[in-house]
Protein backbone atom coordinates (compact mmCIF):
# COMPACT_ATOMS: atom_id res chain seq x y z
CA UNK A 1 0.00 0.00 0.00
CA UNK A 2 2.79 2.36 0.96
CA UNK A 3 4.74 1.52 -2.17
CA UNK A 4 1.57 1.87 -4.19
CA UNK A 5 0.99 5.31 -2.75
CA UNK A 6 4.53 6.37 -3.60
CA UNK A 7 4.20 4.99 -7.11
CA UNK A 8 0.82 6.58 -7.70
CA UNK A 9 2.37 9.97 -7.04
CA UNK A 10 4.91 9.27 -9.76
CA UNK A 11 2.46 8.15 -12.41
CA UNK A 12 2.05 11.63 -13.79
CA UNK A 13 5.80 12.13 -14.25
CA UNK A 14 6.09 8.53 -15.54
CA UNK A 15 3.57 9.33 -18.24
CA UNK A 16 5.67 12.32 -19.30
CA UNK A 17 8.91 10.34 -19.20
CA UNK A 18 10.24 12.75 -16.60
CA UNK A 19 11.64 10.18 -14.12
CA UNK A 20 15.16 8.85 -13.82
CA UNK A 21 15.77 5.50 -15.58
CA UNK A 22 15.71 3.67 -12.23
CA UNK A 23 12.44 5.28 -11.21
CA UNK A 24 10.93 4.49 -14.60
CA UNK A 25 11.86 0.83 -14.19
CA UNK A 26 10.48 0.88 -10.66
CA UNK A 27 7.11 2.22 -11.76
CA UNK A 28 6.98 -0.15 -14.71
CA UNK A 29 7.50 -3.20 -12.56
CA UNK A 30 4.89 -1.97 -10.09
CA UNK A 31 2.38 -1.46 -12.89
CA UNK A 32 2.82 -5.10 -13.92
CA UNK A 33 1.57 -6.12 -10.52
CA UNK A 34 -1.01 -3.43 -9.67
CA UNK A 35 -4.27 -3.18 -11.60
CA UNK A 36 -5.39 -0.06 -9.66
CA UNK A 37 -2.34 1.86 -10.71
CA UNK A 38 -2.71 0.71 -14.31
CA UNK A 39 -6.27 2.02 -14.30
CA UNK A 40 -5.09 5.24 -12.69
CA UNK A 41 -2.42 5.69 -15.33
CA UNK A 42 -4.95 5.18 -18.12
CA UNK A 43 -7.25 7.80 -16.62
CA UNK A 44 -4.41 10.32 -16.36
CA UNK A 45 -3.33 9.54 -19.91
CA UNK A 46 -6.86 10.07 -21.23
CA UNK A 47 -7.11 13.36 -19.31
CA UNK A 48 -3.82 14.54 -20.74
CA UNK A 49 -4.99 13.61 -24.22
CA UNK A 50 -8.19 15.55 -23.67
CA UNK A 51 -6.22 18.66 -22.78
CA UNK A 52 -3.97 18.17 -25.77
CA UNK A 53 -7.02 18.12 -28.03
CA UNK A 54 -7.98 21.66 -27.14
CA UNK A 55 -7.77 23.99 -30.10
CA UNK A 56 -5.82 27.19 -29.46
CA UNK A 57 -8.31 30.03 -29.05
CA UNK A 58 -8.37 32.31 -32.11
CA UNK A 59 -6.42 35.52 -31.56
CA UNK A 60 -8.88 38.44 -31.62
CA UNK A 61 -8.61 40.20 -34.99
CA UNK A 62 -7.88 43.58 -33.40
CA UNK A 63 -5.25 42.29 -30.98
CA UNK A 64 -2.20 43.94 -32.59
CA UNK A 65 -4.12 47.14 -33.24
CA UNK A 66 -5.31 47.32 -29.64
CA UNK A 67 -1.79 46.68 -28.42
CA UNK A 68 -0.43 49.50 -30.55
CA UNK A 69 -3.03 51.92 -29.15
CA UNK A 70 -2.12 50.82 -25.66
CA UNK A 71 1.58 51.40 -26.27
CA UNK A 72 0.84 54.87 -27.56
CA UNK A 73 -1.29 55.68 -24.50
CA UNK A 74 1.45 54.41 -22.23
CA UNK A 75 4.09 56.51 -23.98
CA UNK A 76 1.93 59.62 -23.62
CA UNK A 77 1.31 59.01 -19.96
CA UNK A 78 5.00 58.59 -19.27
CA UNK A 79 5.77 61.76 -21.17
CA UNK A 80 3.33 63.67 -19.00
CA UNK A 81 5.02 62.37 -15.88
CA UNK A 82 8.50 63.55 -16.87
CA UNK A 83 8.33 66.77 -18.94
CA UNK A 84 11.35 66.87 -21.19
CA UNK A 85 12.09 70.57 -20.64
CA UNK A 86 12.85 70.00 -16.96
CA UNK A 87 15.11 67.09 -17.52
CA UNK A 88 18.24 69.10 -18.35
CA UNK A 89 18.03 70.99 -15.07
CA UNK A 90 20.89 69.90 -12.88
CA UNK A 91 19.47 68.96 -9.50
CA UNK A 92 22.07 70.78 -7.28
CA UNK A 93 21.45 74.06 -9.12
CA UNK A 94 17.71 73.82 -8.47
CA UNK A 95 18.28 73.13 -4.77
CA UNK A 96 20.71 76.07 -4.46
CA UNK A 97 18.25 78.40 -6.13
CA UNK A 98 15.46 77.39 -3.76
CA UNK A 99 17.73 77.93 -0.73
CA UNK A 100 18.81 81.41 -1.94
CA UNK A 101 15.18 82.38 -2.51
CA UNK A 102 14.26 81.30 1.02
CA UNK A 103 17.10 83.35 2.53
CA UNK A 104 16.07 86.48 0.61
CA UNK A 105 12.42 86.10 1.54
CA UNK A 106 13.25 85.81 5.25
CA UNK A 107 16.03 88.41 5.64
CA UNK A 108 14.65 91.28 3.56
CA UNK A 109 11.47 91.83 5.64
CA UNK A 110 13.40 91.28 8.90
CA UNK A 111 16.06 93.87 8.05
CA UNK A 112 13.54 96.35 6.66
CA UNK A 113 11.36 96.02 9.75
CA UNK A 114 14.33 96.74 12.00
CA UNK A 115 15.39 99.79 9.97
CA UNK A 116 11.83 101.18 10.07
CA UNK A 117 11.72 100.82 13.84
CA UNK A 118 15.07 102.59 14.24
CA UNK A 119 13.92 105.43 12.04
CA UNK A 120 10.59 105.76 13.85
CA UNK A 121 12.40 106.02 17.18
CA UNK A 122 14.77 108.61 15.71
CA UNK A 123 12.26 111.00 14.17
CA UNK A 124 9.54 110.32 16.70
CA UNK A 125 6.64 107.90 16.16
CA UNK A 126 4.11 110.60 15.25
CA UNK A 127 6.26 112.12 12.57
CA UNK A 128 7.22 108.71 11.20
CA UNK A 129 3.60 107.66 11.04
CA UNK A 130 2.68 110.87 9.26
CA UNK A 131 5.35 110.32 6.62
CA UNK A 132 4.44 106.65 6.30
CA UNK A 133 0.75 107.45 5.86
CA UNK A 134 1.59 109.89 3.11
CA UNK A 135 3.74 107.23 1.45
CA UNK A 136 0.89 104.76 1.86
CA UNK A 137 -1.30 106.90 -0.39
CA UNK A 138 1.07 106.03 -3.23
CA UNK A 139 1.95 102.50 -2.12
CA UNK A 140 -1.03 100.19 -2.27
CA UNK A 141 0.96 97.39 -0.59
CA UNK A 142 1.68 99.28 2.62
CA UNK A 143 0.74 97.15 5.61
CA UNK A 144 -1.20 99.25 8.16
CA UNK A 145 -0.98 96.72 10.95
CA UNK A 146 2.78 96.76 10.58
CA UNK A 147 2.80 100.55 10.88
CA UNK A 148 0.92 100.32 14.16
CA UNK A 149 3.47 97.83 15.46
CA UNK A 150 6.37 100.07 14.45
CA UNK A 151 4.78 103.03 16.21
CA UNK A 152 4.30 101.07 19.45
CA UNK A 153 7.81 99.65 19.30
CA UNK A 154 9.27 103.11 18.70
CA UNK A 155 7.37 104.58 21.69
CA UNK A 156 8.71 101.84 23.94
CA UNK A 157 12.24 102.44 22.70
CA UNK A 158 11.88 106.18 23.24
CA UNK A 159 10.98 105.54 26.83
CA UNK A 160 13.57 102.84 27.46
CA UNK A 161 16.72 103.59 25.50
CA UNK A 162 18.48 105.64 22.96
CA UNK A 163 17.69 103.95 19.63
CA UNK A 164 21.12 104.86 18.25
CA UNK A 165 22.59 102.63 20.89
CA UNK A 166 24.48 103.45 24.06
CA UNK A 167 26.23 106.82 24.00
CA UNK A 168 29.92 106.36 23.42
CA UNK B 1 43.20 58.81 -38.72
CA UNK B 2 40.99 55.74 -38.83
CA UNK B 3 37.62 56.31 -40.44
CA UNK B 4 34.95 56.68 -37.81
CA UNK B 5 32.21 54.13 -37.63
CA UNK B 6 28.98 55.46 -39.06
CA UNK B 7 26.78 56.53 -36.20
CA UNK B 8 23.95 54.11 -35.54
CA UNK B 9 20.53 55.66 -35.22
CA UNK B 10 19.66 55.60 -31.53
CA UNK B 11 17.37 52.82 -30.30
CA UNK B 12 13.85 53.39 -31.57
CA UNK B 13 13.74 52.09 -35.16
CA UNK B 14 15.70 49.01 -34.21
CA UNK B 15 13.76 48.41 -31.02
CA UNK B 16 10.46 48.92 -32.84
CA UNK B 17 11.37 46.35 -35.43
CA UNK B 18 12.46 43.91 -32.76
CA UNK B 19 9.23 44.43 -30.86
CA UNK B 20 7.03 44.04 -33.93
CA UNK B 21 8.83 40.80 -34.53
CA UNK B 22 8.12 39.64 -30.99
CA UNK B 23 4.45 40.52 -31.32
CA UNK B 24 4.17 38.61 -34.58
CA UNK B 25 5.97 35.60 -33.17
CA UNK B 26 4.42 35.31 -29.70
CA UNK B 27 0.94 36.86 -29.81
CA UNK B 28 -0.85 33.58 -30.43
CA UNK B 29 1.00 31.70 -27.72
CA UNK B 30 0.75 34.43 -25.12
CA UNK B 31 -2.92 34.96 -25.84
CA UNK B 32 -3.64 31.23 -25.75
CA UNK B 33 -2.07 30.86 -22.34
CA UNK B 34 -3.81 33.97 -21.04
CA UNK B 35 -7.09 32.57 -22.33
CA UNK B 36 -6.63 29.23 -20.63
CA UNK B 37 -5.69 30.99 -17.40
CA UNK B 38 -8.55 33.50 -17.32
CA UNK B 39 -11.22 31.52 -19.16
CA UNK B 40 -12.63 34.47 -21.07
CA UNK B 41 -11.69 36.57 -24.06
CA UNK B 42 -11.79 40.05 -22.53
CA UNK B 43 -9.44 39.22 -19.67
CA UNK B 44 -7.17 37.17 -21.90
CA UNK B 45 -6.78 40.05 -24.33
CA UNK B 46 -6.13 42.50 -21.52
CA UNK B 47 -3.59 40.23 -19.86
CA UNK B 48 -1.75 39.40 -23.08
CA UNK B 49 -1.56 43.04 -24.15
CA UNK B 50 -0.34 44.09 -20.73
CA UNK B 51 2.35 41.40 -20.92
CA UNK B 52 3.58 42.84 -24.23
CA UNK B 53 3.53 46.32 -22.75
CA UNK B 54 5.75 45.20 -19.88
CA UNK B 55 8.12 43.53 -22.29
CA UNK B 56 8.26 46.69 -24.40
CA UNK B 57 9.15 48.81 -21.39
CA UNK B 58 11.97 46.49 -20.41
CA UNK B 59 13.21 45.70 -23.90
CA UNK B 60 16.30 47.91 -23.77
CA UNK B 61 17.41 46.26 -20.52
CA UNK B 62 17.22 42.75 -21.92
CA UNK B 63 20.23 40.83 -23.06
CA UNK B 64 19.59 39.90 -26.71
CA UNK B 65 20.54 36.29 -25.97
CA UNK B 66 17.78 35.83 -23.37
CA UNK B 67 15.04 33.32 -24.15
CA UNK B 68 12.01 35.50 -24.15
CA UNK B 69 9.40 32.76 -24.09
CA UNK B 70 9.91 31.91 -20.46
CA UNK B 71 9.92 35.53 -19.56
CA UNK B 72 6.60 36.10 -21.31
CA UNK B 73 4.90 33.25 -19.54
CA UNK B 74 6.19 34.37 -16.21
CA UNK B 75 4.80 37.84 -16.80
CA UNK B 76 1.45 36.36 -17.83
CA UNK B 77 1.42 34.24 -14.71
CA UNK B 78 2.20 37.20 -12.44
CA UNK B 79 -0.32 39.44 -14.16
CA UNK B 80 -2.93 36.77 -13.71
CA UNK B 81 -2.23 36.61 -10.00
CA UNK B 82 -2.52 40.42 -9.83
CA UNK B 83 -5.82 40.23 -11.66
CA UNK B 84 -7.18 37.70 -9.20
CA UNK B 85 -6.03 39.79 -6.26
CA UNK B 86 -7.71 42.92 -7.64
CA UNK B 87 -10.91 41.05 -8.24
CA UNK B 88 -11.16 38.95 -5.15
CA UNK B 89 -14.68 37.62 -5.07
CA UNK B 90 -15.66 38.86 -8.52
CA UNK B 91 -16.51 36.21 -11.07
CA UNK B 92 -16.33 36.97 -14.76
CA UNK B 93 -18.81 35.16 -16.95
CA UNK B 94 -18.09 34.65 -20.56
CA UNK B 95 -21.15 34.78 -22.82
CA UNK B 96 -20.96 31.11 -23.66
CA UNK B 97 -19.92 29.92 -20.24
CA UNK B 98 -22.56 27.93 -18.37
CA UNK B 99 -23.77 29.71 -15.27
CA UNK B 100 -24.62 27.72 -12.20
CA UNK B 101 -28.32 27.96 -11.44
CA UNK B 102 -30.45 26.28 -8.79
CA UNK B 103 -31.62 23.68 -11.31
CA UNK B 104 -28.49 22.67 -13.21
CA UNK B 105 -26.46 24.87 -15.53
CA UNK B 106 -27.78 27.78 -17.54
CA UNK B 107 -26.18 28.11 -20.96
CA UNK B 108 -26.62 31.16 -23.15
CA UNK B 109 -26.95 30.18 -26.76
CA UNK B 110 -24.99 32.09 -29.35
CA UNK B 111 -25.44 31.61 -33.06
CA UNK B 112 -22.22 30.62 -34.76
CA UNK B 113 -21.64 31.29 -38.45
CA UNK B 114 -19.81 28.05 -38.98
CA UNK B 115 -20.44 25.48 -41.68
CA UNK B 116 -19.87 22.26 -39.80
CA UNK B 117 -22.30 23.15 -37.05
CA UNK B 118 -22.50 19.76 -35.42
CA UNK B 119 -18.78 19.28 -35.08
CA UNK B 120 -18.25 22.85 -33.92
CA UNK B 121 -20.88 22.51 -31.24
CA UNK B 122 -19.31 19.30 -30.06
CA UNK B 123 -15.83 20.81 -29.99
CA UNK B 124 -17.07 24.01 -28.37
CA UNK B 125 -18.88 22.07 -25.68
CA UNK B 126 -15.86 19.91 -25.06
CA UNK B 127 -13.61 22.96 -24.93
CA UNK B 128 -15.96 24.67 -22.49
CA UNK B 129 -16.16 21.66 -20.22
CA UNK B 130 -12.41 21.21 -20.15
CA UNK B 131 -11.95 24.94 -19.61
CA UNK B 132 -14.38 24.84 -16.69
CA UNK B 133 -12.42 21.99 -15.16
CA UNK B 134 -9.23 24.04 -15.58
CA UNK B 135 -10.87 27.01 -13.86
CA UNK B 136 -11.61 24.84 -10.86
CA UNK B 137 -7.87 24.45 -10.24
CA UNK B 138 -5.83 26.81 -8.11
CA UNK B 139 -4.01 29.29 -10.41
CA UNK B 140 -0.53 27.87 -9.78
CA UNK B 141 -1.73 24.35 -10.60
CA UNK B 142 -3.59 25.61 -13.67
CA UNK B 143 -0.50 27.34 -15.03
CA UNK B 144 1.56 24.16 -14.82
CA UNK B 145 -1.11 22.09 -16.58
CA UNK B 146 -1.49 24.69 -19.32
CA UNK B 147 2.25 24.83 -19.95
CA UNK B 148 2.71 21.07 -19.84
CA UNK B 149 -0.39 19.48 -21.34
CA UNK B 150 -1.62 22.21 -23.66
CA UNK B 151 1.58 23.97 -24.67
CA UNK B 152 3.74 20.85 -24.40
CA UNK B 153 6.75 22.15 -22.44
CA UNK B 154 9.12 19.86 -20.55
CA UNK B 155 9.33 20.03 -16.75
CA UNK B 156 12.68 21.74 -16.78
CA UNK B 157 11.45 24.45 -19.14
CA UNK B 158 8.38 25.05 -16.98
CA UNK B 159 10.53 25.24 -13.85
CA UNK B 160 12.70 27.91 -15.49
CA UNK B 161 9.72 29.86 -16.79
CA UNK B 162 7.97 29.99 -13.45
CA UNK B 163 11.11 30.24 -11.34
CA UNK B 164 10.28 27.20 -9.19
CA UNK B 165 12.21 23.96 -8.56
CA UNK B 166 11.53 21.04 -10.85
CA UNK B 167 10.14 19.02 -7.92
CA UNK B 168 7.46 21.69 -7.48
CA UNK B 169 6.46 21.38 -11.12
CA UNK B 170 6.23 17.63 -10.71
CA UNK B 171 4.06 17.75 -7.60
CA UNK B 172 1.81 20.51 -8.91
CA UNK B 173 1.25 18.61 -12.10
CA UNK B 174 0.44 15.49 -10.14
CA UNK B 175 -2.14 17.29 -8.01
CA UNK B 176 -3.62 19.16 -10.95
CA UNK B 177 -4.07 16.06 -13.09
CA UNK B 178 -5.62 14.19 -10.21
CA UNK B 179 -8.27 16.89 -9.85
CA UNK B 180 -8.83 17.09 -13.59
CA UNK B 181 -9.06 13.33 -13.86
CA UNK B 182 -11.96 13.36 -11.40
CA UNK B 183 -13.66 16.43 -12.84
CA UNK B 184 -13.45 15.20 -16.42
CA UNK B 185 -14.47 11.60 -15.75
CA UNK B 186 -17.90 12.14 -17.33
CA UNK B 187 -16.41 13.88 -20.36
CA UNK B 188 -14.01 10.99 -20.92
CA UNK B 189 -16.84 8.51 -20.59
CA UNK B 190 -18.99 10.38 -23.12
CA UNK B 191 -16.09 10.42 -25.56
CA UNK B 192 -15.60 6.67 -25.29
CA UNK B 193 -19.24 5.77 -25.95
CA UNK B 194 -20.06 6.71 -29.57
Amino acid sequence: MNASHRISRQLSAYLDGELSPEEMADVRSHLDRCADCREDLEAIRATKRLLGRLEPPPLPADFAEGLRARLARDALRRLAWAPARWQWWPRPAAVLLAAALAVVLITVPAVRGHLDRLRAAEVGPDLFLQAATQAAAEDPFMDRAFLGLVRTDASIRLVGEDPRGPVR
Amino acid sequence: MAPREPKRPEGPPDAHAQFEDLVARYSRHVYAIAYRMTGNEADARDLAQEAFLRVWRALDRVDPGTRLEGWFYRIVSNLHIDLLRRRRGVRVHSLDEPMAASSGDLVRERPDASVDVERTVLEATLDRRVQNALMSLAPDLRMVVVLSDIEGYAYEEIATMLGVPIGTVKSRLHRARRTLRDRLASVRASLREP
